[in-house]
């Protein structure tokens, strides 16, 4: 009898030592980096805090009035608010800023520690109509406010995404678009006078011996062979990621969430790539210049 | 027995689901160029979902378990396949984004409209803190355009809300209706700069609003970038 007693408890013992351990190791956080893996993270986590600006455009539909900016970033927002389910964290678990509405507060373990990140998530229309949103002052305001935003930020955060329209090469564009009186795009303008991209180039041209930047997402129509080429020239050293085709916006949030999710697991090239399916021109964002 | 059932189903469900997104491959890739496509894929997109009318109808059917979900809804939106606007009126509030009820304010026309308008103010009445606050942003947006006003209870717990983003949304109901000034009092004493700011905007752009109340919040204003604003166009009055 006491036998079987004293069998019954080791195997509780054992069980209960076992599940113990499991939850331990589940609940651990460790880092499987290549040595390229993870001298490119060093570099990214070197000092004590992580700046990463998340910048939408102005997300018109035209011809129709519709603008859906405000409602992707609530989307982005969201996620970033909830709790995390795995120990390595990612994006998610974010505490916003009291003293801010805009920013987004959480640490994170990296193999040297842990780092602090500041997430700052901008997004650029006043409402959900544009035609509503050209007779309010406060558009013009807040386009600016944005636009300047995501131009400091090519100077100041380690990590700048912006999810927008390309205009058809005009490049970043935070304002009500130019139309004509049947509200379609002068996109032609756009194209030849490229003022949102031009002015990005002038920043990362100007700033480039001082900037903090090494991580640039353009999650908008075409950007990889629109911008690619000539932001290289200017910063060389540059990450890049970017969209081979016209993409839809579900996939281009779903890019940029996945962006921020591998920069905070530290994710290696090989999952950093499926993450953002970089296969797949369609769906998918293509990561350039950062683990090569 | 039942087990078996359990498993059936399962096993169907999962079929049907596969069906929906593997039979007509194309559907995702379809409907992709609805949205990113130049005018003539768009036209050959269009005439595809008109060859294949089964296709919305299965799509609509099993939304919840598509990968896409929010393709589908689009393409239905953009086909005008308003057969969905029941099952989009019923879970709405299981709809975090927000989608459901901007599909639903898409489809949305005279006959519609005090069906739809009807439900999103329930939603937000009965419980104003509870919907998902993307959803919830989508509600008042719409509510608000449409100058559908929310009970006095309902505005004082959405001015309460956690998330600025959705007190901010209710600017827009000052900005339609002249009676709600006392709303634009309470969103400029706001504790995120944010709103406070777009609060100041209003009122430096309603004529009908009193100064004075911008003016005093501006007195004790601390954020920088709010105070540029105050100074610039709510500048205080000098010492007599």
């Amino acid at each position: 009898m006491s036998k079987k007693v004293l069998g019954l408890a080791t195997l509780i013992g054992c069980v209960l030592a076992a599940s113990f351990f499991y939850w331990q190791q589940k609940n651990q956080v460790s880092f499987h980096l290549d040595p390229a893996c993870r001298a490119r993270y060093k570099k990214l986590y070197a000092e004590e805090e992580l700046k990463v600006t998340v910048v939408f455009g102005y997300k018109d539909a035209r011809p129709q009035r519709f603008v859906g900016d405000r409602y992707e970033r609530a989307a982005l927002v969201l996620r970033a608010l909830t709790a995390c389910t795995a120990p390595q964290g990612g994006f998610c678990g974010f505490a916003r800023d009291p003293e801010d509405g805009h920013v987004f507060l959480k640490t994170i373990p990296t193999p040297w520690g842990p780092k602090s990140v500041r997430l700052q998530i901008m997004d650029s229309s006043v409402g959900p109509d544009d035609q509503d949103n050209r007779q309010n002052p406060f558009q013009e305001w807040k386009s600016q406010r944005t636009k300047q935003v995501f131009l400091e930020a090519l100077t100041d955060s380690h990590v700048v995404l912006y999810n927008g329209h390309s205009r058809a090469g005009g490049g970043p564009d935070f304002l009500p678009p130019l139309i004509n009186s049947l509200g379609r795009v002068l996109y032609a303008d756009y194209r030849q006078a490229q003022r949102g991209f031009m002015s990005m180039l002038q920043v990362l041209g100007r700033e480039h011996l001082r900037a903090r930047s090494q991580v640039l997402g353009l999650f908008s129509c075409k950007s990889s062979q629109l911008f690619e080429e000539q932001l290289r020239k200017s910063r060389p050293d540059l990450a890049l990621i970017g969209s081979e085709s016209l993409i839809y916006f579900k996939d281009a949030l779903e890019n940029t969430a996945a962006t921020l999710d591998s920069l905070l697991r530290l994710k290696c090239q090989e999952s950093f790539e499926e993450a953002l399916k970089q296969r797949d021109p369609l769906k998918g964002s293509q990561l350039v210049n950062f683990f090569d | 027995m039942g087990k078996l059932l359990a498993v059936l189903f399962c096993f169907h469900a999962s079929v049907a689901t596969a069906q929906v997104d593997e039979t007509p491959s194309s559907w995702s890739l379809k409907a992709r160029e609805l949205f990113t496509g130049d005018e003539a894929k768009i036209s050959a997109a269009k005439a595809w979902f008109q060859n294949h009318p089964e296709v919305l109808s299965e799509l609509s059917e099993n939304l919840p378990h598509l990968k896409d979900p929010h393709l589908a809804l689009d393409a239905m939106v953009a086909l005008g396949h308003r057969e969905v606007m029941p099952y989009l009126m019923e879970h709405l509030e299981k709809n975090t984004d927000g989608s459901y009820a901007l599909a639903l304010a898409a489809f949305m026309d005279e006959e519609s409209a005090p069906r739809v308008l009807g439900r999103f103010k329930q939603v937000l009445e009965r419980s104003p803190h509870g919907a998902s606050p993307p959803l919830a942003l989508v509600l008042i947006d719409t509510l608000a355009r449409l100058n559908v006003p929310l009970s006095a209870s309902t505005m004082d717990l959405l001015f309460t809300h956690p998330w600025p983003e959705v007190r901010s949304s209710l600017l827009q109901y000052v900005r339609k209706n002249k009676s709600s000034g006392h709303f634009l009092e309470t969103l400029l004493q706001d504790k995120d700069p944010h709103v406070r700011l777009g609060a100041l905007h209003a009122a430096k752009e309603l004529s009908w609003v009193n100064v004075a109340a911008p003016q005093r919040v501006c007195s004790t204003e601390q954020h920088p970038l709010v105070l540029t604003f105050c100074q610039q166009h709510f500048p205080a009055e000098p010492e007599a």
